[in-house]
């Protein structure tokens, strides 16, 4: 399902400034787009706007443009939640538990009542999720003795196994150790051209590894928007919109592929 | 034999309703068989060490508070019969006899359904209710807010520590630990406030609208067993008025 947004633009109050300003963006079918920026540049709010959320739950703030998702235009976004269409994992995991079921399989089995598929004749489903996201031997935990990475694991689970066409993943990259983010970055993979993925991000390691496209947005205004090989020709350009600390995890994820570009960036940025 | 769900919820309410109209003696009796279920049998086990440890604490404020219940009635209540001295102190036997009556009926009231909730996990009295018919949205309300509740003590411990490591007064005297307490209270409702929209949008991204289907009852034998115990406690109620 391809994402698009026209001239979107956002305000929680009219008296405030806008939060998101005048996005316009296209990620195609299947793709993995990730949305990079400083906390405060609307990443958020963008997640939201697309899955329904903020429609549903600030109906008094004002919007302008478009969002469509798929072949459904709305004007300025939708006003309810398109789940099971679009899932949006939050960025704090434990906020997506429940707290009506008792255990990690029951928590997943949740998600496929509340859209009344009869999870009696999809266990095999929910069994090949929690196997996936390597999470099927805490299946009679209970949810909120997990640890964060296993808790960030589980929320991911309780969306794809309604396998939603579109799936946004606010800062998914948070609490999770190497061997988690590598999981996840695997897991990214493994959706391209099924699954259209969007996931937000202050860090761009987890962009660089698994995303197609990326988006830059720093103050609520789109910087930069092209996939991930303009992206990184031009990585000086973003210097001021992404933390420098951040530009290590740059150097050593891509000095991971290729050293003599590590090499080049080290030297640009002066860190040789 | 182990009862149902259904069953032990039949056997508690019929408990608490007989404490209306048998005689202190009668009451005192099933209050001490409330005590002996939940310490021996395997029905009304609790669903953990704590609950166990509650509810021993429990009956012991609960006996506490009869034992004052039937010194003050005695002390005070002055009947035809003459009082009798104890310990330098006059109890007159009416007043006694009242005393014991009400306390008995509190404490076998309030143990017998304190023994149900003592030993049946939530979800599975929420999954009873809604078997009885009561709305989904209600039991997701009870669900949720309990599920609050279970939350509750370690963000005010939480909180409690944020507060003492920023200096607050949080240990002292009681003056102190009052004006500490609106350090406390207004983290604790903001932060509440804030999560209940939260919890609410992310159930809303789950697709959920309390629409989940009522469970199903696991046990029809103990669905009867159930009704035949509450119809016969309605005869007995129904008789005992009439009487």
């Amino acid at each position: 399902m391809e994402i698009r947004l026209d001239g979107f633009s956002f305000q929680y109050v009219s008296s405030q400034p806008t939060v998101v300003s005048e996005v316009s963006v296209a990620v195609a079918s299947g793709a993995c787009c990730a949305i990079l920026g400083p906390t405060g540049a609307g990443k958020t709010t963008l997640l939201l706007a697309i899955s329904g959320a903020l429609g549903a739950q600030h109906s008094s703030g004002t919007g302008r443009g478009e969002i469509s998702v798929g072949p459904h235009v709305f004007r300025p976004m939708p006003d309810k939640v398109l789940f099971p269409q679009v899932g949006l994992c939050l960025q704090e995991p434990q906020i997506m538990i429940s707290g009506l079921r008792d255990t990690v399989y029951d928590e997943i089995k949740f998600s496929l009542e509340n859209i009344s598929v009869d999870p009696e004749l999809h266990e095999e489903q929910i069994v090949s999720v929690m196997e996936r996201l390597g999470i099927q031997h805490l299946r009679d935990r209970k949810p909120f003795t997990l640890s964060g990475g296993e808790l960030q694991r589980l929320t991911l689970a309780t969306l794809l196994v309604v396998q939603p066409p579109v799936l946004l993943l606010d800062e998914p990259g948070n609490s999770l150790d190497d061997d988690a983010l590598s999981r996840l970055v695997r897991i990214l993979r493994q959706l391209r051209g099924r699954t259209t993925v969007l996931f937000s991000d202050n860090q761009p390691d987890l962009a660089i590894l698994a995303a197609d496209s990326i988006l830059i947005m720093e103050d609520g205004e789109v910087i930069s928007f092209g996939d991930k090989k303009s992206f990184l020709k031009n990585l000086g350009e973003f210097k001021s919109s992404l933390p420098v600390r951040k530009w290590q995890d740059v150097i050593r994820v891509l000095s991971r592929s290729s050293s003599l570009r590590a090499k080049r960036v080290k030297k640009r940025f002066g860190l040789a | 034999m182990r009862f149902g769900t259904a069953s032990k919820f039949a056997l508690s309410a019929t408990l608490a309703l007989l404490a209306f109209f048998l005689p202190w003696q009668a009451s005192l009796v099933l209050f001490l068989c409330v005590v002996i279920l939940e310490i021996f049998s395997d029905t009304y086990k609790p669903i953990s060490a704590p609950a166990h440890k509650a509810f021993l604490r429990f009956l012991a404020y609960l006996v506490s508070l009869g034992l004052f219940m039937v010194f003050i009635n005695g002390l005070l209540i002055e009947g035809d019969d003459d009082a009798c001295i104890i310990l330098g102190l006059s109890f007159y036997p009416d007043g006694l006899a009242f005393g014991l009556n009400v306390a008995c009926r509190l404490m076998l009231l309030s143990s017998a359904i304190l023994l149900f909730f003592v030993s049946t996990p939530i979800k599975i009295f929420a999954d009873l209710l809604g078997y009885f018919g009561l709305p989904q949205k209600i039991i997701s309300i009870i669900l949720l807010t309990t599920f609050y509740l279970e939350q509750l003590p370690a963000r005010i411990r939480q909180i409690f520590w944020s507060q003492e490591a920023r200096g607050a007064p949080i240990k002292g005297n009681f003056i102190l630990r009052i004006r500490s307490f609106f350090s406390i209270l207004s983290p604790l409702v903001l932060s509440s406030l804030v999560e209940s929209v939260n919890r609410g949008m992310a159930l809303e991204l789950r697709g959920f609208r309390g629409q989940v289907p009522p469970s199903r009852p696991r046990d029809v034998r103990d669905f009867r067993l159930a009704y035949l115990i509450l119809s016969t406690s309605f005869v007995l109620l129904l008789w005992q008025v009439w009487k």
